[in-house]
């Protein structure tokens, strides 16, 4: 399979912390990729800088033959990279559907003047998102809740609309943090179900877990970070046995001290 | 805004057109009822208030497109009405420019200057435009009074021709309000349509979040400066209309206390509510004449009633109406 992102002696600092060191890895188009680490070990700094909402202090990031590092972070979601956050970043003043249209922003057409005016097409696209937004909110059974304030949704609905809301932007790359975090045992079952069927569909995923069953269940490799530094990377039965894993994970190395 | 709907369904989905259809149909009724204004004002003073309604209207609900929409602060709101006020009666007294002309060109000129502001000031997080607008709006007043061979000075441009339409001057009050109230219409629509589609909505997730709504694509320095254009645009369209109408202009109609007063007329009216603007207007058009009659304790009765409609009604008069609407729908949806 050819590659559809290189990252290349990645490097993140604030201040004195080495948030990330030197981390180089090749993702594979149509993989699931999963990031682990303790907590602090950078991975949602790395999300941070491969979705531009940080500047590297070095390294490059490739991503389909071209250098994404320094263009600006909604020109990469038009390219088909798309991320969720770990700490969310919901539009609470917005209802759950409008959120969710507003994930289709880059897949939808509709300028200032056009949409001023309602040139004909206007209602025709507004017509065509609402169904889409309101089709991918069943799926993840977040309809019930499509015409309530997304500030009134709990910690676990406002994780599954942004899993809804980065799909609807029809990415090529789908970038998790931590996509199950918070949410009740039924629903962590719709999310995996989610994203395996998304990339059978093609769509290549990241995804940043703390829950190793999920992690093991659904990725084809795993990169290991800890203190900012990867570690290990392989398949997931490799990475399982690897003794420099188990330590970071079970024995207290000294730079902990 | 919308009523929680308990089991949503497939007749559901078409939700937003149901609230499309229901926003314009209030509007048109708002539209159609103030038609009959030059048949009830008693006299024409009362119905060049109309006039000024619809002037006012365009201001407010432009300022609040900008403020209560997109979450971006402009303290110099008036000082493009005043742009917009001198542009077109510039070129009708100096140039012998038709008003027809120099009302888009008032739109025109005020969305230039928003633009050479906004670029700088708005690619910035935080509040750089109110600091910008406010160095604007001192910048432009000291122009108004100094370019005197333009303006007329402090002693303010006169002689500024009225609007004609097919030859017949709309300079009677009652064909000025039609005008006028047409224009206001056609503005109005425009922002309707604006926040009930792709743009509105991505300004909306903006005035929030900024940072998501850049990871979903939306680019957000293009899309501040885009409605800071469009809003003192607007701005500049009800200035031309000003000034063709009052065949004058000064300085002070433009001033920062202007600005400053549009601003809290937004807020009374509602913050980010597209209704809000309406009653926004009434006030702004309504107050001087109550409280004229109080005289020196003016100043004082406004500052106490602006007090306290925020502590009772934190987001603005207009949450009155939506509380009945929202009951009436209830009552409606229970038979
Ligand atoms: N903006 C910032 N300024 C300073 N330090 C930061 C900043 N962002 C992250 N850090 C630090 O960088 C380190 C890595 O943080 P990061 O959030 O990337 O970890 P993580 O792997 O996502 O952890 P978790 O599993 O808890 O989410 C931490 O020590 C954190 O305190
Ligand atoms: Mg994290």
């Amino acid at each position: 399979m050819s590659p559809l992102m290189e990252v290349r002696g990645l490097s993140r600092r604030f201040g004195g912390l080495e948030a990330l060191r030197d981390v180089s890895f090749v993702l594979k188009e149509g993989e699931i990729k999963a990031i682990i680490g303790p907590n602090g070990a950078g991975k949602t700094t790395l999300f941070n800088v491969l979705s531009g909402v940080t500047p590297p202090s070095s390294g490059d990031v490739f991503y389909r033959d071209g250098r994404i590092d320094a263009i600006p972070v909604d020109r990469r979601v038009a390219a088909g990279m798309v991320r969720t956050f770990q700490n969310l970043q919901i539009f609470k003043e917005l209802t759950v559907l409008e959120n969710a249209m507003v994930g289709a922003h880059v897949a939808s057409t509709g300028g200032f003047l056009a949409s001023m005016l309602r040139l004909p097409g206007i209602a025709r696209e507004e017509a065509r998102l609402e169904a889409l937004a309101y089709d991918q909110l069943d799926r993840l059974g977040l309809a019930e809740r499509a015409y309530h304030k997304a500030g009134d949704l709990s910690f676990g609905e406002c994780k599954v609309l942004e899993i809804a809301r980065a799909l609807l932007s029809e990415p090529s790359l789908l970038m998790l943090d931590e996509p199950i975090a918070g949410l009740p045992q039924d629903e962590i079952g719709r999310v995996a179900e989610t994203i395996r069927k998304v990339n059978a569909q093609g769509i290549t995923v990241v995804l940043v877990e703390h829950n190793m069953r999920m992690v093991m269940a659904l990725a084809h490799s795993i990169l290991v970070l800890n203190h900012g530094r990867p570690i290990a990377e392989g398949t997931p039965a490799e990475v399982q046995q690897d003794p420099a894993v188990l330590e970071a994970y079970l024995g207290r190395d000294d730079d902990d001290a | 805004m919308n009523a929680p709907v308990k089991h949503a369904s497939v007749q559901d989905r078409s939700a937003l057109k149901r609230e499309r259809r229901r926003s314009l149909m209030l509007l048109a009724a708002i539209w159609l009822g103030f038609l009959v204004w030059p048949a009830i004002a008693p006299n024409n003073y009362i119905l060049a208030l109309g006039s000024f309604f619809g002037i006012y209207l365009i201001l407010i609900a432009s300022l609040n497109l900008l403020m209560g929409f997109a979450g971006q602060i402009s303290l110099a709101h008036g000082a493009f009405f005043g742009l917009g006020a001198y542009t077109s009666g510039v070129l009708a007294v100096k140039a012998d420019v038709s008003p027809w002309i120099g009302l888009p060109s008032a739109f025109l000129v005020c969305a230039v200057v928003a633009t050479l502001v906004g670029v700088p000031a708005l690619r910035l997080k935080g509040h750089y435009l109110a600091m910008a607008t406010l160095g604007l709006n001192a910048i432009m007043t000291v122009l108004f009074n100094e370019l005197v061979f333009l303006t007329g000075g402090p002693n303010g441009l006169i002689g500024v021709p009225g609007f004609t339409l097919f030859g017949v001057s709309l300079a009677n009050e009652t064909a000025f309000f039609y005008f006028a109230w047409t224009i206001a219409g056609l503005v109005m629509l425009a922002i309707l349509n604006l926040i009930q589609s792709r743009p509105g909505r991505a300004l909306r997730s903006l005035a929030g979040n900024e940072i998501g709504a850049a990871c979903l694509g939306i680019n957000v320095t293009a899309y501040k400066v885009v409605v800071f254009a469009i809003s003192a645009g607007f701005a500049g369209v009800a200035g031309s209309l000003y000034v063709h109408k009052n065949n004058f202009a000064s300085p002070e109609t433009f001033s920062f206390f202007i600005s400053v007063l549009l601003v809290v007329m937004v807020a009374l009216g509602g913050w980010g509510r597209y209704w809000g603007a309406f009653i926004g207007a009434a006030i702004y058009v309504a107050a001087p004449e109550v409280f004229r009659t109080l005289e020196d304790m003016e100043l004082f009765m406004f500052g106490l009633i602006m007090i306290l409609v925020m502590l009772f009604f934190p987001s603005g008069l207009v949450s009155l109406f939506e509380r009945a609407g929202g009951a009436l729908r209830r009552r409606e949806r229970a038979r």
